[in-house]
């Protein structure tokens, strides 16, 4: 009775007596009606969600993050909804307007009131119609007019968080499916800690879960192990790389050195008919190694030899090295500050060399053996990439030709000097034929071809 | 001039004008909204409805001076504007302007349809410029001044039906329909026995600065900028192009060439508020706008032949469009 007695005087105090303002007040009536009209109609997905999260099984913490998500979702729409409508609705005095025409048959002089701009029209006129208007409101109450109606919105609302909440509960044996088998033995063994009658077979079931545990590790545990796994990889491989580079050194300086040394001993093998050298020695073996056949035979063990001695003025040998390095790569430094020495008396070697063959013979550059890289014509079947292959080789065709001028006298006669074949070059000029010296044939052959086909 | 006053002659001249006038209280208030509003009127009707009555009842009411002019196919402009006529003073002869019917205050044409194109044209210039030039001498006339014209729907042989430049001049068409029982019985009882009713006038002193004053009031009435919103788009409706497919009205895409011009809207607005303030409001409602739409715009749209095929007349469009625009 108090209270409707409260009421009815906050009805009365409320009322207007400007009609402008009974627009006004009905515009922000509707407005809370709005408002709880979204209240109802998100309220109870809201809670439907809230309470799947809390009352629902727990430990299925997958579920359970997407309920939340799920209740922060609805949130967010309902408060996007909200602000939109709230915008569309700002503009609506008209129909607050109309509508309080409607009841109190005031044949639009609410709307006209509400919306025209007093200043604009003659004063007379409107006092007029807010006189008339002023006449209708007895007509009229806000709250017994316009009361809030639970709309139809809320109801489906309602029935659907039901709908929900009961499937939930419908399909809830089916999440045991999707939830980690550990996780759920663990949550028994709690469970049944809790009951003093079987304390123990708990702690029996502790102990299998933990052996469980155990032998099940999470992805979480097994990437730091695969990490350090691949660091130490990535260790090996360096200290592999470093071997490979002192390997390589190693034996660019034995072929150097080789090749100052061993003119003498060459000479045999080159005065033949001919045969096929190689630079390649045996690593794994730790000597050189000829393939030299026809009438150079005498030179093949010879060379072994010299290379052997090469190896043994600089460095040590380059197959026990090899050997040394692969075992471990730490011992690499070890292996460079040896090399360094022979290194150095390698250099004084072609130092000494160069300058003999500058001075005396003249040696042009294209009858120098080849170095570095090795042609792909060259490659034997199987042997893969172009640059940093191990063990690549090269063939010189040695062709049984005169000596050149000069260099037969001299031959082991110093360091640096060597027997080296003439290898036919293209820009050398034919003889006429006819002139002395001129080569028998009637018809020239360009000079590549003479000696294969003779 | 007070909003009550405005309504107080209204309803004076309306009770004058029902003294010889059975029925048509229609008619009869929508033609003081148009005289006020300073509109002409075309009425349609059959012969014998009393169209001419009226006119001349409502016209006595005022006070105004009034003119018939019976409209023939050989009449010509000069019988209507008037001519130069060369008249002898003192011996001295000399042209001087003989004014025509045109200038009277209230001016009834009478079967307008009958004549020709150029007469027609002729009333052009003196319904919208309230002015008419003879040989090159322009003359202006009385105020207020309103044409009255009046058509027969069923007699179109030998007639000129008005161009649509000349129909869209006047303020409202009305049809004059025919009486019912009760109303031809109280027509019989009037015009056939003794006893013979006259007008009285209304305005008796400062008539014209009364009129004026009335046609000043109409213009301030007040009109809520949502209901000019919704004239508009009443207007726009019966445009048959430009309009979204959803919002276009059946009807009027169907049956019409040429919707209403803005000549419509204005005297649309403008009937609606005179139709306000003779009910004794100084604001416009929906009602009003809905009263007068009929009378305001259908003789502004122009029908195609798939309208006349099919029956199909402006006051049905007319309908379609109200049904079709909402309010709000």
């Amino acid at each position: 009775m108090l209270y409707y007695k409260r009421r009815r005087s906050f009805s009365l105090e409320r009322k207007p007596h400007v009609p402008e303002k009974l627009v006004d007040y009905l515009l922000s009536r509707l407005k809370r009606h709005i408002l709880w009209d979204f209240l109802l109609f998100f309220s109870p997905p809201f809670f439907a969600v809230a309470y799947l999260a809390v009352m629902y099984d727990p430990f299925v913490s997958m579920i359970q993050e997407i309920l939340i998500f799920a209740g922060i979702a609805i949130l967010g729409v309902a408060l996007l909804g909200l602000i939109l409508r709230h915008r569309l609705t700002r503009t609506s005095t008209a129909a607050a307007a109309r509508l309080i025409d409607k009841r109190v048959e005031g044949k639009d002089r609410f709307i006209t009131l509400s919306t025209i701009e007093p200043s604009m029209h003659p004063p007379l006129f409107i006092t007029r119609l807010r006189y008339e208007a002023a006449g209708l409101l007895h007509r009229m109450d806000l709250q017994k007019d316009f009361p809030y109606r639970v709309k139809r919105s809320f109801f489906v609302s309602l029935i659907g968080s039901l709908v929900v909440i009961l499937l939930f509960y419908v399909v809830s044996p089916l999440s045991f499916l999707l939830t980690p088998r550990g996780q759920v033995v663990t949550e028994i063994v709690h469970r049944l800690a809790r009951i003093p009658s079987i304390t123990k077979l708990a702690r029996n079931l502790e102990v299998l879960t933990g052996q469980i545990k155990k032998d099940i590790v999470s992805s979480l545990e097994k990437n730091p192990t695969v990490q350090k796994l691949m660091e130490r990889l990535e260790s090996q491989t360096a200290g592999d790389r470093r071997q490979e580079g002192a390997g390589n050194n190693n034996r660019d300086q034995t072929v150097k050195t080789r090749q100052g040394s061993k003119p003498g001993q060459e000479e045999g093998q080159e005065r033949g008919s001919g045969g096929l050298k190689t630079n390649l020695p045996d690593e794994r073996q730790g000597k050189g190694k000829s393939s030299g056949k026809g009438d150079g035979e005498k030179g093949k063990g010879e060379l072994s030899a010299l290379e052997s001695k090469a190896v043994q003025g600089g460095d040590s040998a380059r197959g026990e090295k090899q050997k040394k390095d692969r075992a471990g790569g730490g011992k690499a430094e070890g292996a460079g500050d040896r090399l360094k020495g022979g290194r150095k008396r390698q250099r004084e070697q072609e130092g000494l060399a160069k300058g003999e063959t500058a001075g005396k013979r003249g040696r042009p550059k294209g009858e120098q053996i080849p170095r570095g890289a090795v042609p792909d014509r060259f490659r034997q079947p199987g042997e893969n990439g172009k640059k940093g292959i191990k063990g690549a080789r090269f063939v010189t065709v040695q062709l049984p030709e005169e000596q050149t001028e000069g260099s037969g006298g001299k031959e082991g006669s110093g360091r640096g000097e060597r027997l080296q074949p003439k290898i036919p070059v293209s820009n050398v000029p034919l003889r006429r034929p006819g002139s002395p010296g001129a080569s028998p044939e009637k018809q020239p052959l360009p000079l590549e071809y003479r000696g294969l086909i003779r | 001039m007070e909003p009550e006053r405005y309504c107080e002659i209204f309803s004076l001249l309306e009770a004058e004008v029902k003294k010889v006038i059975v029925g048509h209280e229609s008619i009869i208030r929508k033609i003081l909204v148009a005289f006020f509003a300073g509109g002409h009127v075309l009425l349609e009707g059959v012969p014998g409805l009393g169209k001419t009555l009226l006119v001349k009842s409502l016209s006595n009411a005022i006070g105004l001076s009034f003119k018939r002019v019976q409209f023939t196919p050989d009449l010509m402009p000069s019988d209507i504007i008037g001519t130069q006529v060369l008249t002898e003073d003192n011996g001295q002869r000399e042209f001087q302007f003989k004014k025509g019917p045109i200038f009277a205050q209230v001016v009834l044409a009478d079967e307008i349809n009958r004549a020709t194109p150029k007469t027609q044209s002729a009333v052009l210039e003196a319904m919208e410029e309230q002015q008419v030039t003879v040989f090159g001498e322009t003359f202006p006339l009385d105020s207020p001044f309103m044409v009255l014209a009046t058509q027969n729907p069923v007699e179109l042989e030998g007639t000129y039906p008005l161009p649509e430049a000349q129909l869209d001049r006047f303020f409202f068409k009305l049809l004059v329909s025919t009486p019912s029982p009760e109303e031809l019985r109280e027509i019989l009882h009037r015009t056939t026995g003794t006893e013979t009713q006259t007008v009285a006038h209304v305005l008796t002193e400062n008539s014209g600065n009364a009129i004026a004053e009335m046609k000043l009031l109409i213009r301030q009435v007040l009109m809520a900028p949502p209901l000019e919103d919704y004239v508009v788009r009443l207007v726009h409706a019966t445009q048959p192009t430009g309009q979204k497919e959803d919002s276009a009205v059946s009807e009027v895409r169907e049956y019409l060439r040429f919707g209403s011009s803005p000549r419509g809207a204005q005297a649309l607005i403008l009937g609606a508020k005179g139709h306000a303030l003779a009910q004794g409001r100084v604001h416009v409602s929906y009602e009003d706008i809905e009263a007068v739409i009929y009378p305001a715009l259908r003789h502004r749209l122009i029908l195609n032949f798939q309208a006349d095929a099919d029956n199909v007349g402006s006051d049905q469009i007319l309908a379609g469009v109200l049904k079709k625009i909402p309010r709000d």
